[in-house]
């Protein structure tokens, strides 16, 4: 049997254990280790009795602690201490107990190392970085060990600071911690329990504490928890509670509704779901069954339908829209957002979302729909009527050139002796033409009623010869051309009476000149009448083709803009009514030599030019020197081409300029009507809209034509001048024709 | 005696408000022109006959062929939307698409220079197609024309195609 505490260390036969172990005397000297004491300690066999435990620990009262506690109790104690190996510190977990031998003094002590060194440096971390205060208090309250969460908790610099302190001097009220450590032995434990603890400058926290008792051989010995910081959260709390007012001044109303049976109780609610539902407060509508409030069965078993749905699938149902009435009656239209719970057995129980009311959206929607409905319907009307118009002018147009050409036709037979110009025949020129012929029809008329009186072959004949005679001697002596078909009638009834009772009761010499007169009159005057009748024609076909352009312009694809030579489109314009202006006898001067580049849209462009041509053509007076013409200048400056039209004839007045009441659709110029001319007033607006669709404008100016004649007589001739503004380069690409 | 061109005019007016431009056409002594109405007899004639000058209007009405009428109401059922005249030179001297890929017409038809544009259409509206086919000689109908406006395009065809 061993008689000394190494005999008896030696027979433990430690050596092969897989951590390391070691055996001391009492002052710490070692007596044995194993392989991996050696290896953790940097000791050896031949070393080790020279070596004692003492010195490794890095702080002597570690061990003192660690051997007290050991003899003491008789136990496993184990703690971590700082040990230091070669000058470097590790941390070591040590376990001991203390070895009575051979009696009951003790002989040593036995125990185990652990290296925990990492594991202690990821406390330490967790320990100083850790939101929250962790401490362990031993039985009477005080603080043996507290984190550095815990001292930057209270205000103090480090943890150390706390340590030794009583807890009770960081309670707001000291009983506190008294009571809490009867609850925590009465209960097990505490978790999260509000209190309000005090900083070290004495301001007071709201904090939650946890805490477990240690307990040993039934005796409370103390308790160790966590200690966290309730203070953003009571500001959570503080804006929870002003959002909670905000929430009743905003116009959505947020609920919880619980189902029981087939109603779906209101459980709680903000004041705007209560006002929704025209209850005054939210205490008015709470407990009331607001699926009643659901106007059409169908709509609220399909909304129900829809929660369940939801429901299953783990969704909210998002922007459902639904009619209620109200408590007062009132038919609304709800938005509803709401996400739908559901029991384990899959049963709607409740659920909670928002509402909204959108009531009056949805009027808004439904008179936006309708009128979307009405200007469809309309806008197809229109495409037809506008389909139909464009045929229908179309048609006017065919009609004009068959009326043109059948004019020509006609004209051509009539005018096989040029007794009038081809233009249009001016009133002096028709006077001198007819005068003549006219003259001797009379007085061949004179001469056959004679020898019929004479004769008494024929009085009733003689008698509307004599009429006819005397109505035109009236007209002859002061000829006006509004008598033309007067004339014109005339000669076809003397010619008609004449050529059936003169032969053989008039001497042929006699009544054969008349016939030829009358014949000669009626050829002048159906000829002038037909001439007046194709400047007519011609005069409305360009506003024709302007309207029919203008209507259809919004279902013809935008025209692409190109590089536009300006002079080109001039020229076209000229030749498109040459034959107009001839007729006119209106002499357009234009030298087209220049070459002036825009980007545009050639079509609309050369429509634009046409029109306000045409209008200088139409508006010009026949001078009085016969020299009537319009010149048209194409200049340019910094950033546009300028298309200049200048005539000489019909006034604009100065308001209808200033007050751009020329360019206003349909409207036809105060003096723009005088001598019978027509249009539709649709030109100048047109070519205004084609200019501002080129980033340009028109500008018109009207003076009269005499040097200091009055702005205000109209009787005279003015100049007019019309500039076609249009950018070289605009900005947009596409025009619509 | 000189042989007289053959002239096609395509023209659903050509009988009634447009007929007073045949006459200066006849009495030029130098045509011999036969006026069809719709766009099913112009491209059969374009098929049956060697012409030397096709006049065509742009407007025009498909006749009976089913295909032409498909073309007419696929283009919003008028003549304008239809422009069934573009269409036609379209499949004579450009890309006919599927359906009338086996469309057959004799060579001559296929000269882009025999062929002259009289519509009322203005010319902007139509110059990118008529480029793109190869067609130059286009007249305007407008009340300010001259009976001898088809005479006188027929003229430029002839002048354009034996200049080739």
């Amino acid at each position: 049997m061993s008689s000394t505490f190494a005999d008896y260390v030696r027979e433990l036969h430690f050596e092969l254990l897989p951590i390391a172990v070691y055996a001391v005397t009492r002052d710490g000297t070692f007596v044995a280790g194993n392989a991996r004491l050696f290896e953790l300690l940097h000791l050896t066999n031949d070393t080790l009795s020279a070596n004692n435990i003492q010195s490794f620990y890095e702080r002597a009262a570690d061990r003192e602690v660690l051997m007290k506690a050991a003899e003491e109790r008789d136990t496993i104690e184990k703690q971590v201490v700082p040990f230091i190996v070669d000058g470097k510190t590790m941390s070591v977990q040590v376990f001991c107990r203390a070895i009575r031998y051979p009696q009951n003094d003790v002989a040593g002590f036995i125990g185990a190392l652990v290296e925990v060194t990492r594991e202690h440096e990821y406390l330490n971390l967790l320990d100083r970085h850790l939101p929250a205060g962790v401490y362990t208090l031993d039985a009477n309250d005080t603080i043996v060990r507290a984190n550095d969460g815990l001292a930057r908790l209270h205000g103090f610099e480090q943890a150390a600071d706390m340590e030794g302190r009583n807890v009770r001097d960081f309670y707001e009220h000291p009983e506190t911690a008294d009571r809490m450590r009867h609850q925590i032995v009465a209960d097990g434990a505490l978790i999260r329990v509000k209190v309000q603890l005090s900083r070290r400058d004495g301001q007071l926290f709201p904090a939650y504490v946890t805490a477990i008792p240690f307990v040993t051989n039934g005796v409370y010995t103390g308790r160790g928890g966590v200690i966290e910081d309730r203070t953003a959260e009571l500001d959570s709390e503080t804006l929870l509670q002003k959002n909670e007012k905000l929430l009743d001044d905003i116009p959505v109303g947020f609920y919880s509704v619980e189902v029981r049976g087939d109603a779906d109780v209101v459980i709680k609610c903000n004041r705007a779901f209560a006002l929704i539902h025209d209850y005054d407060s939210v205490q008015q509508i709470l407990g009331v069954d607001i699926r009643r409030s659901h106007y059409i069965t169908e709509e609220s078993k399909r909304f129900l339908m829809e929660l369940e749905r939801a429901a299953r699938e783990n969704r909210p149902v998002l922007n459902y829209k639904l009619k209620i009435r109200t408590r007062t009656g009132r038919i609304k239209t709800i938005e509803i957002d709401s996400r739908p719970e559901m029991d384990e057995k899959k049963n709607l129980i409740g659920r909670t979302g928002a509402i909204r009311d959108v009531t009056e959206e949805e009027l808004l929607r439904a008179t936006v729909d309708d009128l979307t409905s009405n200007v469809t319907t309309l806008t197809s009307d229109m495409a037809a009527v506008t389909k139909d118009v464009d045929a229908v002018l179309h048609v006017f147009r065919q009609t004009l050139m068959q009326l043109s050409l059948a004019a020509q036709s006609a004209e051509s037979v009539l005018a096989a002796t040029p007794d009038i110009d081809e233009p249009m025949p001016t009133d002096s020129e028709i006077e001198e033409a007819i005068k003549a012929p006219l003259h001797e029809m009379i007085s061949g008329v004179r001469t056959i009623v004679a020898h019929l009186t004479a004769s008494n072959v024929s009085r009733e004949d003689a008698e509307q010869l004599a009429a006819e005679a005397d109505t035109l001697e009236n007209y002859y002596t002061r000829p006006q051309p509004e008598w033309r078909d007067l004339w014109l009638d005339g000669a076809v009834i003397i010619h008609s009476v004449v050529a059936r009772v003169a032969p053989g009761a008039v001497a042929r010499s006699i009544y054969r000149p008349t016939l030829a007169a009358a014949q000669h009159v009626g050829r002048i005057t159906a000829l002038a009448t037909l001439r007046i009748a194709r400047d007519a024609i011609l005069a409305v076909d360009t506003p024709v083709a302007a309207l029919r352009e203008y209507i259809t312009s919004g279902t013809r694809a935008p025209e692409p803009r190109t590089r536009v030579r300006l002079q080109d489109r001039v020229n076209i314009a000229i030749r498109n009514l040459s034959r107009f202006a001839s007729i006119r006898r209106v002499r357009i001067e234009f030298d087209g030599s220049g070459t002036t580049y825009i980007e545009a849209a050639a079509g609309a462009v050369t429509r634009a030019i046409g029109n306000l041509l045409h209008n200088a053509i139409k508006y010009s007076w026949k001078r009085d020197d016969s020299r009537t013409w319009i010149r048209v200048v194409v200049q340019t400056d910094d950033t546009h081409a300028i298309v200049t039209f200048e005539n000489w004839g019909v006034p604009i007045s100065t308001d209808e300029i200033e007050q751009k009441l020329l360019f206003q659709l349909g409207y036809r110029g105060r003096l723009s009507s005088d001598r019978g001319r027509m249009g539709t007033g649709v030109g100048l607006s047109d070519s205004l809209r084609v200019a501002e669709a080129h980033d340009g404008a028109i500008e018109v100016q009207s003076r009269p034509a005499r040097t200091g004649g009055n702005l205000s007589d109209f009787s005279q001739p003015f100049i007019t001048t019309v500039s076609l503004r249009l950018a070289l380069v605009p900005k947009r690409r596409k025009v619509n024709q | 005696m000189n042989l007289k061109r053959r002239v096609l005019w395509i023209e659903d007016s050509g009988h009634n408000e447009n007929v007073a431009l045949t006459s200066p056409v006849t009495h030029s002594g130098r045509y011999d022109m036969l006026t069809v109405l719709t766009a099913t007899d112009g491209l059969r004639e374009l098929a049956r006959v060697d012409y030397d000058a096709i006049i065509v209007d742009i407007r025009i009405i498909p006749g009976e062929d089913p295909r032409w009428i498909h073309e007419y109401e696929r283009r919003g059922k008028s003549d304008k939307a239809a422009r069934l005249g573009l269409r036609l030179l379209q499949i004579v001297l450009g890309q006919p698409g599927d359906k009338w890929k086996t469309e057959s017409v004799l060579p001559s038809a296929r000269e882009p220079l025999k062929y002259g544009v009289l519509t009322v259409e203005a010319k902007e509206s139509l110059e990118a197609e008529l480029d793109q086919y190869g067609v130059i000689a286009y007249r305007a109908k407008h009340a300010g024309v001259n009976k001898r406006l088809l005479l006188e395009l027929i003229d430029e065809v002839v002048r354009n195609s034996s200049r080739r």
